[in-house]
């Protein structure tokens, strides 16, 4: 896509920049992978190393993560999507992260980012050798076979139903050719796809979070690809008291999800990596929408901005209480 | 609970409707967990006791200092050993010993409450509410309140793990 | 007596040779016939899923997919992610200690590729080392037949070649299976495999041309492997890279995650934990991984392998320096699983190819 060139031109232009007047010791950013849709975080530290950055729809993994093990005081660069930078701005609220430390470089979001899992899906698991881009259009060729399949089809599902394409906090900012929209044609809600889940009945709701759970194996990836789960020891792996014994019942999947969920109420700013990073394929994301739904609906905030208080650790006079049990 | 050892207990609604009937064979009774902050509600449930109020015996109380304190695991992680329901009092707006310890607590418990209607597990089986310390029978009638509507739930099949 | 050494000679020498062709749609009746008297493990038809994995049979419908290799290895069938050791009960004043009860039947894991067959070698070997073997795990081994498929169309990320092993290998296996596109070659390959023989009595021989096709097709696989490597000296070179700063190069973009353990077929560690209440309970074995941060947590609080680093390191030294040193094998099969399933995309041939680079150096 041309669009996609230009705005990796200018990336490279501002990531030179950065380089070579040595505002900071290296610039996070994608580079390759060895698989055909697959990138790889790439720490750019040498201007020979500028021409290996690649921006595209399979950037798939929030960057941030890799700057939680930093120690304070180094500059770091850093090139990130909208849904990243509200991460970011929550680990910054957190005082996890100084924010003179990075340099933040904004990139408009096109249509989103593909799941490698749903392409995976919808050929069958079989492995493709390559693919080619006809306008939105992706086609998959393989051993046997030769698909296509439309862009919407593979597309994340939060980037589906994203309204948020701007950088709303950089140092740099890329700027779009032209205005981006949404992949869906048409005007929708932001939280569409949890309403028409909750028009479900319990035991359909019941039955979809089983049926995808059950494939879980505790692999901790979603855990470990998320940048909000930081945690010295996680609940999961804590050893006094042991809450959970990762053994292979349904119950223990079932409240690790829970819990983490629970865990991220009023943080998660879902930039869906956890769902993307699932070696199983499990469909995760619903459970963490809801949060921010569920949030804007009781308290009136969902996206949370540089300095302003967390939603867990704050609190109202009159928040709502509706369902505490009363006397007659 | 001998009735759920050894079972496939993850929810198989067409099966729960059998041992429904098989409940009523065997006197089973609900189990609840009660958890109490210190200074108001156990003190109200204190009081109940002291006043010689009759509320039904199947609540086993756990003293935590606020309702602050309680993270949502250990809710999540009663319900997983086998509790029937859960029920977690605080101290009445404005009331807390700790001055804002109930108003987190509010926040908490409404994403729970949120989060498990929202993955299809029955109303009711958590519960919250705030007693004071001059509140025996408020407490006493919200007792039976939470206990007759799990009796109506029937036993907890949700999370319960397999044995 | 005579006539009797005489036969047993005989059947020696037809288990060598027993080579049938099978026509392309006669398969499924195989495997049919194998279902009357075998618990059958087979590859799963994916439509849409990404479950392709493989499914114990149940019904007699059943059609063999087309597939290079499947996501999942077989590995659960003999060492289950969770598997209860043994029950213990609260009598009055006594501990009752219960078994585990299991009848194991005979099983067939049918159309295994040869580096999943190679990776029960190498779990066969950790499970037997020392003084006892694991009941738990020989319990089924015992008892489980392997009828490979040999690999027309390796992967993109199979590397096979490289770590000793073939497509067109059949060490491991009791029997493989050639598919020369029109026809099956069906070849017994070891004693135990000599129980199919009356599978696929009615079948003819094969001949010279159906040989010669299965070598020509054995070759063209192996050229479809696009990565080499020459492995011969990584235990040495491994030797003198322990402290080594290439690790904390390579290990940077890892998670920590642990999806590799949990999907390689030849990783095998396991946690014990008890699930119990205070009347009794259960022992129970489930996989861990050597990525998790808490692997070598020790109950003094301090942890060796407190870094991605040092894990990262681990991983590669276990599978191609300790195994070397304590089995004389390698401890990867190839297969290039945990190549697909990475969230960060870290390639092991990357890493290989880097460590053999710098020991050149060196």
């Amino acid at each position: 896509m041309k669009i996609m060139e230009e705005i990796r031109k200018s990336l490279k232009e501002i990531v030179k920049s950065l380089i070579s007047e040595k505002k900071v010791e290296y610039v996070l950013g994608f580079e390759e992978g060895t698989l055909p849709l697959k990138s790889v975080p790439f720490y750019i530290e040498k201007e020979e190393d500028i021409d290996r950055l690649i921006w595209n729809e399979y950037c798939n993994l929030n960057l941030v993560k890799f700057l939680l093990e930093e120690p304070h005081g180094k500059k770091i660069g850093i090139i990130l999507k909208t849904c990243e930078i509200r991460s970011l701005i929550v680990l910054i609220n957190e005082k996890q992260i100084n924010r003179e430390d990075i340099i933040i470089i904004g990139v408009p979001c096109s249509y989103g980012i593909i799941d490698f899992n749903k392409v995976s899906k919808l050929l069958g698991g079989k492995e493709f050798s390559e693919f080619t881009k006809h306008g939105n259009d992706y086609i998959f060729k393989g051993v046997d076979f030769e698909k296509t399949i439309k862009l919407q089809d593979i597309l994340s599902d939060s980037c589906v139903y994203c309204k948020d394409k701007k950088p709303i906090e950089y140092d740099y900012l890329v700027k779009a050719p032209n205005e981006f929209k949404n992949i869906k044609e048409e005007d929708f809600d932001e939280y569409l796809d949890v309403i028409e889940f909750e028009k479900k009945t319990p035991k359909e709701r019941w039955a979809y979070f089983k049926k995808e759970l059950e494939k879980c194996t505790l692999c901790m990836a979603c855990r470990n690809a998320c940048p909000l789960c930081y945690c010295k020891t996680c609940f999961i792996d804590q050893n006094q008291p042991q809450w959970f014994d990762k053994t292979d019942d349904l119950s223990e999947k079932m409240l690790f999800h829970m819990t983490r969920a629970i865990h991220l109420a009023g943080r998660c700013t879902g930039c869906e990596a956890c769902t993307r990073a699932c070696p199983e394929g499990i469909d995760i994301h619903l459970l963490y929408k809801k949060l921010r739904k569920m949030t804007k609906d009781r308290w009136n905030v969902d996206k949370i901005g540089l300095g302003e208080p967390s939603v867990m650790g704050s609190y109202k006079m009159d928040d709502p209480q509706e369902f505490m049990v009363k006397e007659d | 609970m001998s009735l759920n050892k050894g079972e496939n207990t993850m929810v198989d609604t067409e099966k729960s409707e059998k041992i429904q009937v098989m409940i009523a064979d065997e006197n089973w009774e609900p189990k609840i967990i009660a958890f109490l902050c210190n200074w108001c509600s156990y003190a109200g449930a204190d009081l109940a006791g002291v006043s010689r109020i009759q509320y039904p015996p199947n609540v086993r109380v756990v003293r935590v200092p606020c309702s602050g304190r309680i993270d949502p695991l250990f809710i999540l992680k009663s319900l997983q050993v086998g509790w029937d329901a859960v029920l977690v009092s605080g101290c009445h707006p404005g009331d807390c010993h700790y001055i804002s310890g109930n108003y987190y607590a509010r926040r908490k418990f409404s994403v729970l409450d949120d989060l498990l209607e929202f993955i299809g597990i029955d109303k009711g089986r958590v519960n919250f509410s705030w007693v004071s310390a001059a509140e025996g029978e408020a407490f006493a009638q919200i007792i039976r309140k939470v206990t007759e509507r799990t009796r109506k739930l029937g036993p907890n099949k949700i999370f319960k793990e397999e044995r | 007596m005579a006539k009797k050494t005489k036969k047993k000679k005989q059947t020696i020498e037809t288990i060598e040779t027993i080579e049938k062709i099978i026509p392309k749609d006669k398969l499924d009746s195989l495997i049919k016939g194998l279902y009357k008297d075998f618990k059958l493990i087979v590859p799963k038809e994916a439509k849409n899923e990404i479950e392709y994995d493989y499914l114990e049979l149940d019904k007699e419908e059943y059609k063999f997919p087309e597939y290079q290799n499947l996501r999942v290895s077989p590995k659960k069938f003999l060492f289950p992610q969770k598997e209860v050791l043994y029950s213990f009960e609260k009598e009055a004043k006594k501990i009752l200690i219960k078994e585990k009860e299991e009848t194991v039947e005979d099983q067939i894991i049918f159309g295994i590729r040869s580096c999943d067959a190679r990776s029960y070698k190498i779990l066969d070997t950790f499970f037997s080392s020392g003084k006892y073997n694991d009941p738990y795990y020989f319990s089924k081994r015992n008892k489980t037949l392997l009828i490979g498929l040999a690999c027309n169309e390796p992967m993109s990320t199979c590397f096979c070649t490289s770590v000793g092993g073939d497509p067109f290998s059949s060490e491991g296996l009791d029997a493989i299976i050639y598919d020369l596109d029109d026809k099956y070659i069906f070849k017994i390959i070891s004693e135990k495999g000599s129980v199919f023989e009356k599978y696929v009595k009615e079948y003819p021989n094969v001949n010279k041309a159906d040989l010669k096709r299965k070598e020509e097709r054995a070759s063209s696989a192996r050229d479809k492997i696009k990565f080499e490597i020459n492995l011969d000296n990584i235990e040495k070179d491994l030797d003198g890279l322990f402290e080594s700063d290439i690790w904390s190069k390579v290990s940077q973009r890892c998670l920590s995650c642990g999806a590799c353990s949990y999907i390689c077929p030849t990783c095998h560690c396991f946690d014990v934990q008890d699930k119990s209440d205070k009347n009794g309970g259960k022992r129970v074995r489930i996989w861990d991984n050597c990525q998790a941060s808490i692997f070598t947590l020790e109950a003094s609080g301090h942890n060796p392998r407190n870094s991605g680093r040092e894990r990262t390191r681990q991983r590669i030294y276990h599978k191609f320096n300790y195994y070397l040193k304590n089995y004389k094998i390698l401890g990867c099969v190839g297969c290039g699983r945990c190549i697909k399933v990475c969230p960060t995309n870290r390639d092991i041939r990357e890493t290989l190819k880097t460590v053999v680079d710098v020991a050149e150096k060196v």
